[in-house]
């Protein structure tokens, strides 16, 4: 159970996240809104890359951004950047020693192939010693999501994972996320494709302009109609509201 | 623009080259009719001051510019002791300029010139002054005074300026600890000493003159046991041992500077050129 | 702290996969083998064949720091790859410690080189070897270490080409303080400006300490608390630099 209490970012001039209250309990959740409205510095505040103004974010209970709940996260920013000279192997292995787990001391063999097994997962095993540097956009958004797997983590919050993929990378990685809810995974994700979420989420979360507009199951949402002008809708609803006030 | 193959570039990249070189050598022709700039950009304090502490190592390279300049010593004295100075003054201590300068002033070709001895000797004294301990310094002057100046008495004091700096070789502490010491230098030499002995207050270089009055009248006395010896067995001795088992001297006398004694053929004492005393250095380099 | 050391581990594996340092390196090498032509030009003179080639190393070690210090941080935090790494149970002080210790470690590698290779030349012109030479490059790696600090602190708030020009001139600055003072009260500089430039003079980074090449080049006998005393400094020194670069760092927004 993910639970965002009054949370809040605000920079000197704007207020980036808005008082925003939620509880989650389900295996795949979205974060679905335009551009800028608030999804990246949310999921960045959940994982400890920023601090909320005001306002918590616990894991059952614990906060998330405690080193001890660390170890339970995988995470994947919004356009990953790597140490180019590296292989994705590489990049996997230095990834996993930063949790600390006593893993790679005990047995290197095992460990490789669990990487290789990760990789084959998102599909760049063919790459592993390969230097990043020689990564296409794709294979640098499936290393990405690798890397988020490789300490076996709970949760996984995943920034736009399925960005500049093309229709069979995203189907593939579509594919790899309901096998991940199947293991007892919980997945949050941030997009602003409309089509993902109605195909994987079991919730979704409306956020716009920092604030969440709704949050709840996807079918409720949409009673019938498409899930594009349920959107629009209650987006324009919102902005209708707020210049009324 | 139609394409160009490679050789067609080949012949443009050529030709711009040339006409780079032209251009060049025409800005050299018209430089040529402008007045030479002044003279040092830079002070030595400027240079202190961007080196970030590497003055040892432009000073060195400065002196790499200088040293030339001595084998031209006619035309280009000035410019010689003004580089000479700027080296200094990067870097007081290295000692190496000052040696040079002492030991090859007087022997270039302007030596007729009778300040060259008086400039190395200046120039010498600075770098005892303020370059680092070098026995160098003090040996070169010391035989400047010696073949230039004919002054013995300042060239004794040298030789034992150097004998007694930190580091001297071997070879160069036992030359300047022998100076003078040739039969018919011997008594000049140790009048010498008696003078410096008699001219100062200073215990310590009264002992050390003593050491030096010490050691020549050993040869002097090994000298008469060998002509005693002559006189008794008709022949000279072939070590000094053999006048103490035959019974001319009590024993070998000690050599305040720790040499061996040898008696030659032709029966004169010397010091043994085949080993050196235990505490010198027998490194061949500074 | 594990992380301190896997992030250190990671940083001098990279490092020494780029090409520049590389570059750098190779020139370090042919100076130190050009340093045998500058030897001719001096008649082999043991004082100044040292002083090229001691000096030639700290030059060629001051820009390879000047280089990583200024952009091995900035890159890390600028390219965002730092989201990787700051989402797991890493601190963002272990990171700090870990670049600088990783850095630390890449310089030491390029002394340990350019040093053996100095060694060699000072051997073949039959200087001996060189022991005080090897006390040299020892402080000399020192005086890095404090200048990578400085460079890593600001990293944290400027841009790389800022951080070059500021880590320069506190490197120019560093090592002509001591004659400011001097220049000061002999230009009659009294009362507050004075003082003002003397507490300037006890705590800014004053580099002079940790030239032991004057000692190395000149012969003079070392003096060991002198090295101990310029050790604790630099280590003091390095610990303020990079406390606060990890407080500027643990507020800044990435």
């Amino acid at each position: 159970m993910v639970d965002f209490s009054h949370l809040t970012k605000a920079y000197k001039k704007r207020v980036v996240v808005d008082d925003f209250t939620l509880s989650v309990d389900v295996p795949i959740f979205g974060f679905l809104g335009q551009n800028g409205a608030g999804k990246t510095t949310i999921m960045k505040m959940i994982v400890g890359l920023l601090d909320p103004t005001s306002g918590t974010i616990t894991i059952d209970g614990a906060l998330s951004s405690h080193p001890i709940f660390k170890k339970k996260l995988g995470y994947m920013p919004e356009t990953p950047y790597f140490y180019e000279r590296m292989t994705g192997l590489e990049f996997l292995r230095f990834c996993d020693e930063l949790f600390d787990n006593n893993n790679s001391g005990a047995n290197p063999t095992a460990r490789t192939s669990h990487y290789e097994g990760i990789l084959k997962k998102v599909g760049i095993f063919a790459a592993r010693n390969a230097e990043i540097r020689t990564y296409s956009k794709g294979m640098r958004q499936r290393l990405g999501f690798a890397q988020s797997l490789v300490n076996d983590p709970e949760y996984l919050f995943l920034d736009e994972p399925l960005d500049g993929l093309d229709p069979i990378g995203r189907r593939e990685m579509k594919e790899v996320m309901l096998g991940l809810k199947h293991e007892g995974r919980r997945i949050f994700l941030n997009t602003h494709i409309l089509a993902d979420v109605e195909e994987i989420c079991d919730e979704v979360g409306i956020i716009h302009q920092g604030k969440i507009l709704y949050a709840g199951s996807v079918k409720a949402f949409c009673a019938g109609k498409p899930l594009e002008e349920r959107f629009m809708e209650t987006v324009q609803a919102h902005e209708k509201q707020e210049t009324q006030i | 623009m139609t394409r160009l193959n490679a050789f067609s570039k080949t012949i443009i990249l050529i030709l711009l080259l040339a006409l780079i070189a032209l251009l060049q050598f025409e800005y050299d022709a018209t430089k040529i009719m402008l007045p030479a700039s002044g003279a040092q950009e830079i002070s030595p304090f400027m240079v202190r001051l961007l080196d970030v502490g590497f003055h040892p190592a432009v000073a060195s390279f400065l002196w790499a510019t200088t040293m030339p300049e001595i084998l031209d010593l006619w035309n280009k004295k000035t410019e010689y002791f003004s580089d000479l100075a700027f080296v200094n003054a990067v870097d007081p201590k290295l000692s190496y300029p000052y040696a040079f300068s002492v030991l090859t002033l007087p022997a270039a070709p302007s030596a007729d010139d009778p300040q060259a001895v008086e400039q190395a000797d200046a120039i010498g004294q600075q770098g005892i002054a303020n370059g680092d301990t070098d026995w160098r310094i003090p040996y070169y002057m010391a035989t400047n005074e010696f073949l230039y100046a004919k002054n013995d008495v300042a060239a004794a004091e040298y030789y034992n300026m150097a004998a007694e700096t930190p580091g001297v070789p071997g070879y160069a502490e036992r030359f300047s600890l022998n100076f003078g010491i040739e039969t018919n230098q011997r008594q000049k030499t140790e009048q010498l000493w008696e003078t410096i002995k008699d001219s100062t207050n200073d215990p310590d270089t009264q002992a050390r003159a003593q050491a030096y009055i010490d050691h020549l009248q050993d040869f002097d006395y090994l000298d008469a046991a060998s002509a005693q010896y002559k006189k008794v067995f008709g022949v000279f001795p072939t070590s000094t041992a053999e006048l103490v088992t035959k019974g001319i001297i009590p024993s070998v006398p000690v050599d305040p500077f720790g040499f061996t004694f040898i008696i030659q053929a032709d029966g004169t004492s010397a010091i043994d050129l085949n080993t050196l005393p235990a505490y010198m250095s027998t490194s061949t380099l500074q | 702290m594990r992380n301190i050391w896997i992030i250190a581990k990671n940083t001098l594996k990279l490092e020494i996969r780029d090409k520049i340092l590389y570059g750098i390196i190779v020139f370090g090498l042919l100076y130190v083998f050009f340093t045998l032509f500058l030897a001719d030009l001096v008649l082999k003179e043991p004082s100044m064949v040292k002083a090229f080639g001691l000096t030639g190393i700290y030059f060629f070690n001051a820009i390879i720091a000047l280089f990583l210090g200024t952009t091995s941080f900035f890159k890390d935090v600028d390219r965002k790859v730092v989201y990787f790494i700051l989402s797991k149970p890493v601190s963002r002080m272990q990171f700090v410690l870990g670049k600088f210790f990783g850095l630390c470690m890449v310089l030491l590698l390029t002394s340990a080189i350019l040093g053996v290779a100095y060694a060699g030349v000072v051997l073949y012109e039959h200087a001996g070897f060189d022991w005080i030479g090897l006390t040299a490059i020892a402080m000399q790696f020192l005086e890095m270490a404090l200048f990578l600090a400085f460079a890593i602190f600001v990293s944290t708030f400027a841009s790389s080409l800022l951080s070059i020009v500021y880590t320069s001139g506190v490197f120019f600055l560093g090592h002509i303080v001591s004659q400011l003072v001097t220049d000061a009260k002999a230009i009659g500089l009294g009362g507050i400006k004075l003082w003002l430039v003397e507490i300037l003079y006890y705590i800014f980074p004053n580099l002079e300490k940790f030239d032991a090449r004057d000692f190395a080049i000149h012969a003079v006998p070392a003096p060991f608390t002198s090295f101990a005393l310029a050790a604790a400094y630099a280590a003091v020194y390095i610990i303020l630099l990079l406390t606060a670069a990890v407080w500027i760092f643990d507020k800044k927004e990435i």
